[in-house]
């Protein structure tokens, strides 16, 4: 009885008011240097667009940096308890991680396992939980996805690690994109796959570093047999995804069109 | 903890719109008086000393640029001469010069007649087996990029004045190799590859045909290609154009020595400073180099040299990159500013080379750098090009071009006949400027 009425005098000898306007003035000044970096990486990636990925991504590796340093010299270095007292805190956080199977906690371990191993990152182009679109932002619980509609939806984190993801482009700023055609059994597959790879190699959104395949396959729907072209390329930058996927449908029937493919 | 940037964005929205010129309101005067110089102002001052080029040419020869005082490049001319050695010597390869628009590329292989003379001068063994050095030689510049095969046969027969096929068949290609081969060897050389390239349906089965001709030919003439570096990386990515070549002769911009014996010379031209103050004795290796190459000066010349404008040029490498186009336009608008300072104000005490103000290049968005990419690429494009690449009317070529040619980044030649025939370039003095920027904005790859 009388180690725990010492226990929480000792804890409430912590609480004074010097130690708590130090722990946030101390919030405050991580707050603002957070501010400050974010609003740094922005201007670099407006600078630096090739770069954008490399800023984008050093953001919730700082912020963690951050944060965990805050928590640890507000713990050390401004509260400086007792050995029993942290042990005691110990204690409780273990019931809270006991107590993990609630939402919001499973989110923020995701999140943090997500940071250290990271099955994708900011500036990626991702499906999660069937959401296809970029990651925007990488928090504790939470991922914000920008879909190609200009939605913005948000993906708790624990989804993530419980779903499949399909990333796109890995951390690389080009993405291959499969275009599919389908053409008439008779027509001349050669001459097909090789205005196809032509009229791919036209696109000015092509990323030409990396190659242009075409693959020639045959299918039976609506009661006929057809030829089926899949164009694969890497365009230069996910971003113009839709756009690259929109102008090879139009080089490519263009050149279709032209070579009358779709006459007879 | 999510961060709420609202506040932020718009303090930086304000802070750049504080920060940003103002171009509607700004003119070039202002630039001038803050050190600057505009990218609309510089290719104003490119255009008042360029000749006009006459745009109905298929191809034609190049003005053989026989300027006496050629500097730098002694490594790529050496290598130069090995390529031409080789082929001699029954090694007969195609060779590539590859450099940066604006490097100085078609200067550099207008020396080429000059050096197979200075070669022929040298007293050849009767014994040995190499071939005599071409009589003929040849400087192409393409304006056309072939669109089908017997477009590019067509090319090939021009460069050696054959009359093309009227009709292409089977054997087409077979004959005119057999008639290449049976003219006598000549030197031909290429001085932009690049303007065979046009991201156009047809022009990959011409370039192949092209590439065909001149490989079945290397063996009796002696090709040298010169290529843009960027258009080079097109070429090697789509095509492994490095498979068929094998020596490839890398140039660069000039360095700050180089740049600065360049810039000397200007100096020179405008009676800023006498040729008695560049013209100290050179060590006595320095005399005999010069003694051993007669048509080119080193930079070595006037390392010894008293300049008294030397920050000046130093500043001057800095800005410029080691353009030269641009190195002379900076140096001659910096003066003509003093000059105007020194009458109104009668402050002669300083001497700064402007910076330059690429605000035009920030304010472009993505199609606008697109354009940009392409028309870097190809030489320059033909406004209906342009809107077939971008696979949009010609009017809004038209409109899109004309707006990057009134912000300066590219320069017009209008055709009389057709508007949709006008043609546009990058401009010149500016290529290394928009060529990073496009870089940087990951619409150009190295």
């Amino acid at each position: 009885m009388d180690d725990s009425r010492e226990a929480l005098q000792a804890f409430l000898a912590i609480i004074s008011f010097d130690r708590i306007a130090s722990i946030i003035l101390l919030c405050l000044f991580a707050w603002l240097l957070l501010v400050a970096i974010e609003f740094l990486l922005n201007q670099l990636s407006k600078a630096l667009p090739k770069y954008r990925l490399i800023w984008n991504r050093a953001y919730p590796f700082v912020r963690l940096f951050v944060w965990l340093s805050v928590i640890i010299y507000s713990i050390v270095g401004i509260i400086n308890p007792h050995e029993n007292l942290i042990l005691a805190v110990v204690g409780s956080i273990s019931i809270v991680v006991g107590l993990a199977t609630q939402e919001p906690a499973k989110n923020m371990i995701a999140g943090f396992i997500i940071m250290i191993n990271p099955p994708y990152r900011v500036g990626d182009m991702v499906t999660l939980a069937g959401h296809y679109g970029e990651v925007i932002k990488l928090e504790w619980s939470v991922t914000w996805l920008r879909t190609f509609d200009d939605n913005t939806i948000m993906v708790p984190n624990a989804e993530a690690l419980k779903t499949a993801v399909s990333n796109a482009n890995s951390g690389a700023l080009d993405e291959m994109v499969v275009v599919k055609f389908t053409l008439p059994i008779l027509v001349d597959h050669k001459k097909a796959i090789a205005l196809a790879r032509e009229a791919t190699q036209c696109s000015p959104y092509t990323f030409l570093n990396k190659p242009i395949i075409v693959n020639l396959g045959n299918d039976f729907s609506f009661g006929q047999y057809q030829q089926t072209i899949t164009v694969k390329a890497y365009v230069m930058d996910v971003r113009l995804e839709k756009k690259f996927i929109s102008d090879i449908n139009i080089r490519v029937l263009s050149a279709y069109k032209n070579a009358h493919f779709y006459d007879a | 903890m999510d961060i709420n940037l609202r506040f932020l964005n718009k303090l930086s929205q304000w802070f750049n719109t504080l920060r940003a010129p103002k171009a509607s309101l700004k003119t070039e005067s202002d630039d001038a008086q803050n050190g600057l110089i505009s990218l609309l102002t510089i290719a104003n001052q490119y255009q008042g000393q360029a000749t006009p080029k006459n745009l109905d040419s298929t191809v034609s020869s190049m003005p053989v640029f026989t300027e006496q005082g050629f500097i730098g490049r002694s490594s790529q001319i050496a290598q130069l001469t090995d390529v031409i050695n080789l082929w001699r010597n029954h090694h007969g390869e195609i060779s590539a010069i590859v450099a940066p628009s604006g490097a100085g590329l078609s200067t550099l292989l207008g020396q080429l007649p000059s050096l197979v003379q200075s070669n022929s001068v040298e007293p050849e063994n009767p014994e040995s087996t190499a071939k005599p050095l071409p009589k003929n030689g040849l400087i192409m510049s393409f304006y056309l990029a072939p669109l089908t095969a017997s477009d590019a046969i067509a090319n090939v027969c021009y460069c050696f004045g054959i009359k093309p096929p009227t009709t292409l068949t089977d054997t087409s290609i077979t004959d005119i190799i057999f008639a290449i081969n049976q003219l006598p060897a000549q030197l031909i050389v290429i001085d932009d590859l690049h303007k065979l390239m046009l991201r156009m349906m047809g022009n990959a089965q011409a370039l192949v045909t092209f590439a065909t001709i001149v490989m079945e030919t290397r063996k009796h003439h002696c090709w040298i290609l010169g290529c843009e570096k960027f258009a080079w990386q097109r070429l090697s990515a789509q095509y492994q154009i490095t498979q068929f070549i094998k020596h490839v002769i890398t140039v660069d911009y000039f360095s700050a020595k180089e740049l600065a014996s360049i810039q000397t010379k200007q100096l020179v031209n405008l009676g800023l400073i006498s040729k008695d103050d560049t013209q100290v004795a050179p060590p006595a290796e320095h005399r005999l180099a010069k003694t051993s190459s007669k048509n080119s000066h080193t930079a070595h010349e006037t390392d010894e040299a008293m300049n008294p404008f030397d920050d000046q040029l130093k500043q001057l490498h800095t800005i410029s990159q080691g353009h030269p186009t641009l190195a002379i336009l900076l140096l001659q608008y910096s003066f003509q500013q003093q000059t105007n300072t020194e009458s109104s104000n009668g402050d002669s005490s300083t001497h700064c080379i402007c910076k330059i103000n690429s605000s035009a290049l920030q304010l472009c968005q993505d199609n606008d750098l697109f354009s940009l990419a392409e028309i870097y690429v190809h030489g320059g494009l033909r406004v209906a090009q342009h809107a077939h690449i971008f696979a949009q009317t010609i009017e809004q070529s038209s409109l899109q071009l004309a707006y990057l040619a009134r912000q300066g980044l590219i320069i017009a030649q209008y055709s009389q006949q057709d508007f949709a025939q006008h043609f546009y370039f990058i401009t010149p003095a500016l290529s290394k400027i928009i060529a990073s920027h496009l870089v940087n904005n990951n619409k150009l790859f190295n």
